[in-house]
């Protein structure tokens, strides 16, 4: 079975079958005007309503790839010289600090991993 | 020479620069008011004909992605489309067509957006008010377009600059103009008549300061230009990631990785969303 990794995605690149990974909650006003469980496979119909309701996005379970290929590789690498770029001028002897470098840097590298 | 600008020109080149819709201030007044309505809203929108034609447009295509026929007035659009959307809609259209003045700087707009989104989920995390947080968000760098505008060449000289990391942002502009982005920033939403807490998010947003900003503001937009630096909501070589300040803990899940990748890929998701929403 393959691996798989939580992604936020756009409404408009949502489709059926794509499982939730995190419940979609919606309100107006601070009322519930729609919810859906994590675990929720997308039908045309939940699609319907999360785009009637004005749904930007929903987090779903995406597949990875199994195998690392030198194109995969590449791409971490990348992704990787990029998030030491962006802290060229922090101190990541700083445990918040470099707390936050080890999560960007996970989900910065998710993407990577697709199937 | 530098410019050496002072507090009194930068008010004077505020009059002059394209017209800031006067809506942003009066909305976040009114609808500061839990019982504000959705009749409150459609009033303000109808009293700026501009923005009137502008909501409808927005309106008219969410409602058409979904198959329903269009609204022809403010007050259907507010009905069918909701309040708390069309507020958004409103904030965000109005601050975006004020900024398309400057078309060359669509990855300014780009950052801006994402700031506001990354203030608006901040904002939620923390119960501090939406609108104020998204705005606060969206005009954080209003400074940087007044600096464009009327000194275009020195504007390029300071980006030169920090591009070369000669020195910081802030530091160079004081060097080159006497103030920086920020405190330019604050005089001008002061003098448009944004709610204190506002100007004073704007004014602070490069100083990561915790005793300041008892609404909470001043955190909220200090780290959404962080985190959206990190996620290169635009790419933008300058983009980076400074040590976090103490009182970061407190407003970050950083012992969470899970909560993390959630506020990541919120804001990162809705930045797409929005992107798409304004091409």
């Amino acid at each position: 079975m393959c691996a798989q990794v939580a992604l936020h995605l756009p409404l408009f690149e949502l489709t059926v079958d794509m499982v939730l990974a995190r419940p979609v909650l919606l309100s107006n006003r601070g009322m519930v005007i729609l919810s859906f469980p994590a675990g929720q496979a997308l039908t045309e119909a939940h699609l319907a309503q999360l785009a009637a309701h004005h749904a930007e996005y929903a987090c779903v379970w995406v597949s990875v790839a199994p195998e690392e290929t030198p194109q995969r590789r590449r791409a971490l690498d990348a992704q990787k010289a990029r998030v030491e770029a962006l802290f060229r001028n922090a101190s990541r002897e700083d445990p918040a600090t470099e707390a936050f470098f080890t999560h960007l840097l996970s989900f910065r590298t998710q993407a990577c991993l697709l199937a | 020479m530098s410019p050496c600008v002072t507090p009194k020109a930068v008010l004077a080149g505020a009059e002059r620069l394209p017209a800031f819709p006067l809506v942003i201030g009066a909305l976040l007044r009114d609808l500061n008011n839990d019982n504000a309505s959705s009749l409150t809203l459609a009033r303000h929108i109808e009293n700026d004909p501009v923005l009137i034609g502008r909501i409808l447009s927005a309106a008219n295509r969410l409602l058409r992605d979904e198959g329903r026929p269009p609204a022809r007035d403010v007050y259907t659009a507010v009905s069918l489309i909701g309040f708390s959307r069309i507020r958004h809609i409103v904030l965000t259209t109005s601050i975006a067509h004020f900024t398309s003045f400057f078309r060359r700087l669509h990855a300014f707009w780009e950052h801006c957006l994402a700031v506001g989104l990354a203030c608006e989920e901040l904002a939620k995390a923390h119960h501090i008010h939406p609108d104020h947080a998204l705005v606060g968000g969206l005009l954080h760098d209003i400074g940087k377009l007044w600096m464009a505008y009327f000194y275009p060449l020195e504007f390029q000289k300071v980006n030169l600059r920090v591009q070369a990391q000669v020195a910081p942002l802030c530091e160079t502009e004081t060097a080159v103009f006497g103030m920086n982005h920020c405190e330019i920033g604050e005089i001008i939403l002061s003098a448009w008549g944004l709610p204190p807490e506002v100007c004073e998010a704007v004014l602070l947003h490069h100083t990561p300061v915790c005793e300041t900003g008892a609404s909470g503001l001043v955190q909220v937009v200090y780290l959404a230009e962080l985190l959206c630096n990190a996620l290169d909501l635009p790419h933008r070589e300058i983009n980076q990631v400074t040590t976090l300040p103490a009182w970061a803990p407190q407003w970050l899940p950083l012992d969470d990785e899970w909560e993390m990748h959630g506020l990541f890929g919120r804001i990162q998701a809705r930045f797409y969303f929005a992107n798409g929403f304004f091409q």
